[in-house]
């Protein structure tokens, strides 16, 4: 439905975004992915039609977006400070974008209220933005958003300035009523949460380029490059070399010892490659358990404890005093090891990924 | 932990020592009269306006007696009465309004997109071009200013000698109202940017960018979006170019030449050229209940939301 063909946007010097292809399916959602500053506003700015790129097509429904302003695109955006109209209601705000497109009276004054009532803000219509709470501006700008029903959605990070927890609300909340409308939707974030619980198809962007583009669990399982295992979950990552290459994948050196590993691509002997490891894929070992491929001796240099779990920052002499991060999903076991204690850990061999070294930026 | 951290230095012991003595001075209980102390300059001047004013008011009510050319002790409305009587003063009020009116229309219409692109132009260099071109007329008083215009439009003037040397003629381009509206409208240009700067930096560039989304056009986003939430700093800017523009003497009296005097010209007369303070005094107070009145009118048109330009949006 949406096709972003090899698209490019230079400020001055700097290349926002480098080449980037991506595709929507209708209805779906995709989020795009990153640290801030990779690009992917640039990008979401170019498809609204706010920004032109300087090379590259957009197509929406087939259909290339050249030469179309901003407000002849059927999209709807949400912006990352959400830029309600504070001379307006909640309602005025809903109208607007069907006046502009010159629906009838009685459809807008039918579409407000269906979609304050979709947005659960029956009721305060008649509110300005500056006498509703954070949430309920959220929603007023969903509900603007989609109130011409738009082909397409498009979120610029708007729920970065909310807290943790109407964060989380919100995040389901987004994701209902795009099901329910069944509108296809791009969003922008750089919270991996928030594209893990959201979307059906993620990103991933560093430095204008897209990194990864496959579906959450794809993304989270397989990263195809070292940026993507960092930038999702807590990972560790160490060096290594290789020693050999089978079809099941590489074995690493790595300080003392050699491990195997899982890879993209085949390496050969002596490549350095980067090892990541997830650490709810490090296991701490009790006495007499060896479920595991690869079991190290570690120290612990540091407990955290998180409510639901305890990270263990573990340093492994053997593995050329590498740092990894482990958890205990289990604190009511009440381990407690302390730090500067000795400890066991292991993973499986699935489960640790090997990429060729990122050139040095 | 005390012994870890240094010693205050002299500067901020020598803060807490006075600290100290204001408390002993001004006991926390009456810590309020210290704020309105600060407030004494400005009430003082205010007041002597206030006096000054009453004054004027007192002068309006005595006619001028021609025998002895001071005012009769008597009080009478008969100065109110030669102002409504006189086509003459009917004529000045109403040159002195139409001209306020259409230079301050004029003006914020040119103020308007400077100011605009002054805060959404991404240039630094560009934005301090327009910051300095605002400015610059500032340091240049109305009367020089004014003679100038003088240099440039007058019979032997710049333009008219160039008109001259094409063979076309010579113009009347000074002495005239359309003069006296063009210099204050060039006078006014600068307060206007001034006061709109504020009120469209405070639209953020997502609003407008919003409004294109949802399907509006430049002259849409404009018409719905920018006007409206710049509505505060247009009654303002109005407000004062407006006033400024009432009681302005300078551009009347050198552009128009004696032949299109505005109020402040005729206040001006009444006292010095023809010795009537009665008259002058009662022109000023009319002058001032006039313009009143339209700054009333105005802030009625805009609502009383405009009042709140910077208090907390509740």
């Amino acid at each position: 439905m949406v096709d972003v063909r090899q698209i490019s946007r230079r400020f001055g010097d700097t290349l926002a975004v480098d080449d980037a292809t991506l595709s929507v399916r209708r209805g779906d959602f995709l989020t795009i992915l990153g640290p801030s500053g990779c690009g992917k506003t640039t990008l979401l700015r170019m498809i609204a039609g706010f920004l032109e790129p300087s090379g590259g097509h957009i197509l929406i429904d087939g259909k290339p977006m050249d030469d179309v302003p901003a407000h002849r695109r059927s999209i709807g955006m949400v912006f990352q400070k959400l830029a309600l109209f504070p001379h307006m209601t909640a309602a005025q705000n809903v109208a607007y974008p069907l006046k502009m497109r010159r629906f009838e009276r009685g459809e807008i004054a039918a579409r407000v209220d269906r979609f304050l009532k979709l947005v659960r803000l029956d009721g305060l219509g008649s509110r300005r933005p500056h006498e509703l709470s954070g949430g309920q501006q959220q929603r007023v700008a969903i509900a603007r958003a989609l109130s011409f029903s738009p082909d397409l959605l498009l979120l610029d990070e708007p729920l970065s300035a909310l807290d943790k927890k109407l964060r989380e609300e919100m995040q389901l909340e987004f994701r209902r009523i795009q099901q329910e409308l069944g509108v296809t939707t791009i969003n922008v974030t750089h919270d991996q949460r928030e594209a893990l619980v959201m979307s059906d198809q993620i990103v991933v962007m560093d430095a204008g380029r897209i990194e990864q583009d496959a579906a959450p669990e794809d993304v989270y399982q397989n990263p195809s490059t070292g940026f993507v295992a960092r930038f999702l979950g807590m990972t560790s990552v160490f060096s290594g070399i290789v020693v050999s290459q089978t079809d099941a994948g590489p074995t690493i050196r790595v300080g003392d010892r050699e491990m195997h590993g899982r890879a993209g691509c085949a390496f050969k002997p002596d490549d350095t490659v980067e090892c990541a490891l997830r650490a709810e894929q490090i296991r701490i070992l009790e006495a007499g358990d060896d479920g595991c491929d690869t079991q190290v001796v570690a120290t612990v240099e540091q407990r955290i404890f998180e409510g639901d779990r305890v990270v263990y920052q573990v340093r492994v002499p053997a593995l050329a005093d590498a740092t990894l991060y482990a958890f205990d999903h289990d604190p009511l076991q009440h381990r407690r090891h302390g730090v500067n204690s000795t400890i066991t850990i292991g993973w499986n061999a699935a489960d640790l990924f090997a990429f060729p070294v990122e050139p040095a930026t | 932990m005390a012994s870890a951290q240094s010693a205050p230095s002299l500067f901020w012991r020598l803060i807490d020592g006075l600290e100290a003595l204001l408390r002993r001075l001004v006991p926390p209980k009456r810590r309020g009269v210290t704020g309105w102390l600060f407030l004494a300059p400005a009430l003082l001047l205010v007041g002597i306006l206030a006096v000054g004013l009453g004054y004027i008011i007192e002068y309006s009510f005595h006619e001028l007696d021609i025998a002895t050319y001071r005012l009769k002790d008597a009080y009478s409305l008969g100065n109110y009465q030669t102002l409504i009587e006189r086509p003459v003063y009917r004529n000045v009020l109403w040159r002195s309004l139409l001209g306020a009116a259409l230079v301050t229309a004029i003006t914020l219409f040119f103020a308007f997109p400077y100011a605009y692109a002054m805060t959404r132009t991404r240039s630094a260099a560009m934005r301090k071009f327009l910051l300095i071109a605002l400015f610059l007329p500032f340091f240049i008083g109305q009367v020089v200013r004014a003679y100038g215009w003088l240099i440039i439009l007058g019979k032997q003037g710049v333009i008219n000698a160039m008109l001259a040397g094409l063979g076309l003629g010579t113009l009347d381009l000074i002495y005239n109202y359309g003069a006296v509206i063009f210099g204050l409208i060039q006078y006014m240009l600068p307060f206007a940017v001034l006061l709109l700067l504020p009120a469209l930096a405070a639209i953020p560039e997502d609003v407008e960018m919003a409004s294109e989304g949802l399907g509006a056009n430049w002259v849409s986003t404009f018409r719905h979006v920018v006007l409206p939430m710049a509505k505060p700093g247009l009654i303002g800017a109005g407000i004062v170019v407006f006033t400024l523009t009432l009681t302005d003497f300078a551009m009347p009296e050198i552009l128009g030449g004696g032949t299109t005097d505005f109020v402040a010209s005729a206040i001006y007369d009444s006292f010095f050229q023809i010795s009537n303070a009665g008259l002058g005094a009662a022109l000023s107070v009319a002058l001032v209940l006039i313009g009143s009145a339209f700054v009333a009118l105005f802030f009625s048109i805009a609502g009383s939301t405009t009042l709140d330009i910077g208090g907390e949006k509740k």
